[in-house]
This record gives structure tokens, C-alpha cells and sequence, in this order.
């Protein structure tokens, strides 16, 4: 068994040391540091499935909860441009430059975490570096957002009450077809097995006619109604009173990493080392040259000393130096 | 009670001073502890009976003690081998400093560095005042006199070879306190003046391939073998016995 890993980082061992002396510090340092203060406005809003009329065509999932449907729509809001503009014009943020629009725009995405927390309670949540800023923020986030959705709850009113306007439309003349077809029918004949398929298919069509008008009526309803949404703000964005605690996972990012290059600088320093280093220790060294007897090893006296012998005899010795001195 | 506590005491280190005062006091960087000592001077006593002759018909020998580059411990080593050699062998031994650059056996022996080998070579002096006794039994010291910017001339000399010869009809052993090999380019001159040459390598600071190049450079010269100088437990013990490792092979 070699001893010269072993013998190189016993001899080595401070220097190998060095890394982690100099690099953990530094990391610690970074890590607390660089961790920025931040603050955190919470506000929560209720939602409804849309649309209001369950027999509309529509985009929503279905499988998934009204909250957790409002919460994809405001997730790919604020991925575009043009609403995180919005958002940042609310909150006062400068959008005229092109530089301002790219910072409002980092302002608004950074930091908002949108979660269902419900079938129809959404959570939005804004982290900024003030708590004002926060706020700010996340006040304009809600805004946007409700506004949003009530206009497109509109658009899907509109639609509905054009789609049973058309029904309604539709049904009428068909009623008007049997009722009219059933009257020819009366006059020409007196009882005939006919005149029952012709009742059944006018009172069919009265029954669809009278569908659409009610659909119609309620499309008409909601809209006329002010009172009828499917977003409303719970809990207004609340005014952070204290930073955020700080992530332990983010703290604990530099001094890893820090450990990591430590590692990795003291085993690059150990390989150099072991690869460079030839100077003869052990017995085991001399067989590099063959044919050379070692005669015999003289220990390293200061090293003697240092491990402990009594201090006995350190005082012997130096009465023994001193007397010899005297001669 | 306390008197005859400190009496024993005094005696104690009475005792101690005259058994291990004149090795204490000679050997560089070596003011010791008795114990310590103890081991040091064992070291020596084997390491002189492997590169000398201790038998009676062996007559006058000469080893020449070199190392690849300064600060590797040779003239300490020489002190020792030279004061182990003396008890080893009960004759005289004569310790021969051929460093005229840096002469500091004299210095070491605290003894008359005026005068000495280069002075004798340039023949400012006769060779019998030169030769000092030592306070260690049986060891003489033919020291390298005042520092010589320009040994060469001196070494390469006919003198230099003529004294050689006077000092092993005289000595039975020399020790020849040799220049580092890669260092001095006079030292393969003086080592070919000696029968033998160990070479001296300290642990942790002489490369291997700086010794080869002193084997190579000492040409014909037999070499009898390194003298590992300050050696030491290179790993915690603990970690050599939970290894199962020989304390031989971490020192």
C-alpha cells in the first residue's frame, strides 16, 4: 500500500485547507449580503364559471374549477405585453421610453404568483422590493384583471343573446310553419290520423320557441343587471406591514456552492500536488532509485520535541547544554 | 523531604549531563531532550556500523558524507556518524570539513576556525595545529579554516591527494564532511579522495530526481547509501493504525 496520497495530505493539509478558509467566508457573506429585503401584498378574488349560460359554446376547461380557469386566463394575461403594460400604466410605473416599458414590465411579472386556492377563490400575490411598491402593484394586478374578466363576461352576454336571439328567430318560424300547416290541414279534412303528428310538431315548436325567449330573457337580464358578475374582489390587496422571511433555501445557495468550489479547488490542489510532488519522506521513495540502500533515518528533532515529551527533561537538557558550555 | 527530592534531582541530572552531554553538545540543532536523544544517537550507531567497516583488519577508511543541495542536514549527520563511529569502533575518527565556502563544523565544535584546511592547502600553515581535539571522545575535527571564495585550486591540488594519504596513514576513519553534489562543482573531487560516499537526503525537501543527479554526479565513487535526515510521522499515528500501517512505513 502507497503512503503517498496519504503522506501528501497529512504534509499539505493546511494548504489544502486554504479553499475552504477562503472561499466559505466569502460565500457566507454573499449569502447574507445579496439576500434583498422584499415585501408581499396578498389580495383574494372570487370568480364564477363562465359563461353565466351553461348552453354557450365555450373556451373554459371544464374539468377544472372557475378559480382554477380564472387563474390559468390571468397567468397568460400578464404574458402578454399588452396587459402587463396595462397593469404597469395603473400602477403609475413610467412606460413612455422603451427602457421604462421593459423595466415596468419585469416590475409587473416579477414577483406575482397567481393560485387557485378554490373552486372560486383566487389568491393573486405581488413581491416587490418596497412594500408600497407591492401594494401598488398588486392593487393594479386585481384591477386588470377584474376589468378583464367583466368585459370578457360582456362579450360572452353579447354572444349569448345573439345566439338565442337567432334561436328564438328560428323557432318562431317553425311554429309558424306547423301552426300554418296544421290550419290547411283542418280545412281540408275532417279526422284524419295525420292531425296528431301536426299537433305534436306545433307544440314541439311552440316548446323551443318558448326556450329561446327564456334564454333570451335571462342574456337580456344579466346584461341590464349591474349587479350580476363573475369576478369580485374578496380581500383588497393588503399593505405588507414586514418583509418577507427570508428563504432558507436561498441563503443556504452561496454556502453550497461555495463548499462545492472549495471541494473542487482543494481536489485540483491535491492532484497537482500529489502529481508534482517527488521529495523523498518514507523508505518507500528511495525505491525510485534502484540499487540505493538506505542506511538509516534520523528523526526530525523539532518534531520530537513538539509532541510532549516531559518538561522534565527539556530542563536536563539544558542543564546539560549549560554545564558542557561552562567547560 | 523536599531537600532529598532536590538532591535526588541534581543527581538525576548529574547523571544525565555526563551521559549525554557531549553528543548534546555537538551536534547542530540537536540541545535535546535525554530521551529523545537516546533514539537519535541509536539512529547513528546503526547507521555508522552499515557504512564503515567496524572489522579490526579493516584498516584506514574514508567515507565522504555529500547531499544533492544545501540545508539537507550533512554536516549534522557527519557529527553523528563521526561521534557513533568513535564508540562503534573505540579509535580515532577524524572528521574532515571539505565545505571551504561555507565552513561550520568549527563553529558547531566551538572551537579555533582561523585556521584549517584552506589555510593549510595554501600553506600558511603546518597540518598538526590544524587538527583539533573535540570534546568527544576519539573525535579529532580538521575544520575548513576561514571561508574560500575560490576552492577549486585548493582541492584540485597535488597537496590536497598528498594530505589525504598522511590522514589514513594516521586516522583509521575518516569522515569527510563533503559540499552538496549539484551545488559545489568541486564535491565529485573530494568525494573521489574517499572510499565511499553516503549521500544525504532530508525527508520532505530533497527531490528524487536531485539525488539521482548526485548518484550520477558522484561518478565512480561507491555509494554505500542515503541517511534519510529529519524524518518524521508523516501521518497521525491513529490514522497508520487504523490503516494497519507500519509506523516504518509513515516515517
Amino acid at each position: 500500500m502507497t503512503m503517498k496520497p496519504l503522506i501528501v495530505a497529512a504534509r499539505y493539509k493546511y494548504l489544502l485547507l486554504v479553499p475552504f478558509i477562503v472561499i466559505l467566508p466569502i460565500a457566507a457573506a454573499l449569502a447574507v449580503f445579496t439576500q434583498k429585503q422584499t415585501y408581499t401584498s396578498l389580495s383574494k378574488v372570487w370568480v364564477e364559471q363562465s359563461p353565466l349560460v351553461p348552453t354557450l359554446p365555450t373556451s373554459d376547461n371544464q374539468y377544472q374549477t372557475a378559480a382554477q380557469n380564472r387563474a390559468s386566463d390571468l397567468t397568460e394575461f400578464l404574458a402578454t405585453d399588452s396587459f402587463a403594460l396595462d397593469v404597469a400604466r395603473r400602477a403609475g410605473l413610467p412606460t413612455d421610453t422603451l427602457p421604462q416599458k421593459s423595466a415596468a414590465l419585469f416590475a409587473v411579472r416579477n414577483g406575482t404568483v397567481v393560485l387557485a386556492e378554490g373552486p372560486h377563490l383566487v389568491d393573486i400575490s405581488h413581491r416587490a422590493a418596497t412594500a408600497t411598491e407591492a401594494k401598488t402593484i398588486n392593487d393594479a394586478l386585481v384591477a386588470g384583471f377584474t376589468a378583464e374578466v367583466k368585459a370578457r363576461t360582456s362579450i360572452d352576454l353579447q354572444q349569448a343573446i345573439a345566439f338565442y336571439t337567432k334561436q328564438q328567430q328560428s323557432a318562431q318560424k317553425q311554429l309558424d310553419s306547423a301552426q300554418s300547416a296544421l290550419q290547411s290541414y283542418r280545412a281540408s279534412s275532417s279526422l284524419d290520423p295525420q292531425l296528431t303528428t301536426l299537433t305534436s310538431n306545433v307544440q314541439t315548436a311552440q316548446t323551443a320557441l318558448n326556450d329561446a325567449t327564456k334564454s333570451l330573457r335571462d342574456s337580456n337580464a344579466l346584461v341590464s343587471s349591474p349587479g350580476t358578475q363573475t369576478v369580485e374582489v374578496r380581500d383588497a390587496p393588503s399593505q405588507p406591514t414586514g418583509p418577507d422571511a427570508r428563504k432558507k433555501t436561498s441563503l443556504l445557495l452561496f454556502p453550497v456552492a461555495g463548499l462545492l468550489l472549495a471541494v473542487s479547488l482543494s481536489a485540483g490542489l491535491y492532484g497537482l500536488l500529489l502529481r508534482t510532488d517527488n521529495s523523498i519522506r518514507v523508505a518507500e521513495d528511495l525505491q525510485a532509485l534502484p540499487g540505493l540502500l538506505l542506511l538509516g533515518s534520523v528523526p526530525d528533532v523539532s518534531k520530537l520535541k513538539k509532541r510532549g515529551w516531559p518538561k522534565h527533561f527539556y530542563r536536563l537538557a539544558v542543564t546539560a547544554l549549560g554545564s558542557t558550555l561552562q567547560r | 523531604m523536599e531537600q532529598t527530592r532536590q538532591w535526588e534531582s541534581a543527581r538525576d541530572e548529574e547523571v544525565w549531563a555526563q551521559k549525554w552531554t557531549p553528543l548534546i553538545a555537538q551536534i547542530d540543532d540537536m540541545a535535546l531532550t535525554a530521551p529523545v536523544f537516546g533514539v537519535i544517537e541509536q539512529r547513528f550507531r546503526q547507521i555508522a556500523a552499515r557504512c564503515l567497516d567496524i572489522s579490526s583488519a579493516a584498516g584506514s577508511q574514508s567515507v565522504a558524507i555529500s547531499s544533492a543541495t544545501t540545508g539537507e542536514g550533512k554536516s549534522a549527520v557527519s557529527i553523528g556518524i563521526a561521534a557513533a563511529a568513535a564508540r562503534n569502533l573505540g579509535s580515532d575518527v577524524l572528521l574532515l570539513e571539505t565545505d571551504l565556502r561555507r565552513p561550520t563544523l568549527a563553529a558547531d565544535f566551538r572551537l579555533d576556525a582561523s585556521f584549517g584546511l584552506a589555510e593549510y592547502l595554501a600553506s600558511e600553515v603546518e597540518l598538526e595545529p590544524i587538527i583539533q581535539a573535540t570534546r568527544m571522545q576519539n573525535v579529532w575535527l580538521l575544520p575548513a579554516g576561514r571561508p574560500c571564495a575560490n576552492p577549486g585550486p585548493l582541492l584540485r591540488s597535488q597537496k590536497f591527494q598528498d594530505l589525504m594519504k598522511t590522514l589514513h596513514g594516521v586516522y583509521p576513519t575518516i569522515i569527510i564532511d563533503a559540499p552538496p553534489m549539484l551545488t559545489s562543482p568541486h564535491a565529485a573531487v573530494i568525494a573521489n579522495q574517499a572510499e565511499s560516499l553516503v549521500l544525504v537526503a532530508r525527508a520532505g525537501h530533497t527531490h528524487i530526481q536531485d539525488a539521482a543527479q548526485a548518484l550520477k554526479a558522484a561518478g565512480d565513487v561507491p555509494v554505500r547509501g542515503v541517511v534519510l535526515n529529519g524524518t518524521r510521522e508523516w501521518i497521525p499515528r491513529w490514522i497508520a493504525g487504523l490503516l494497519g500501517v507500519s509506523r516504518f512505513a509513515i516515517e
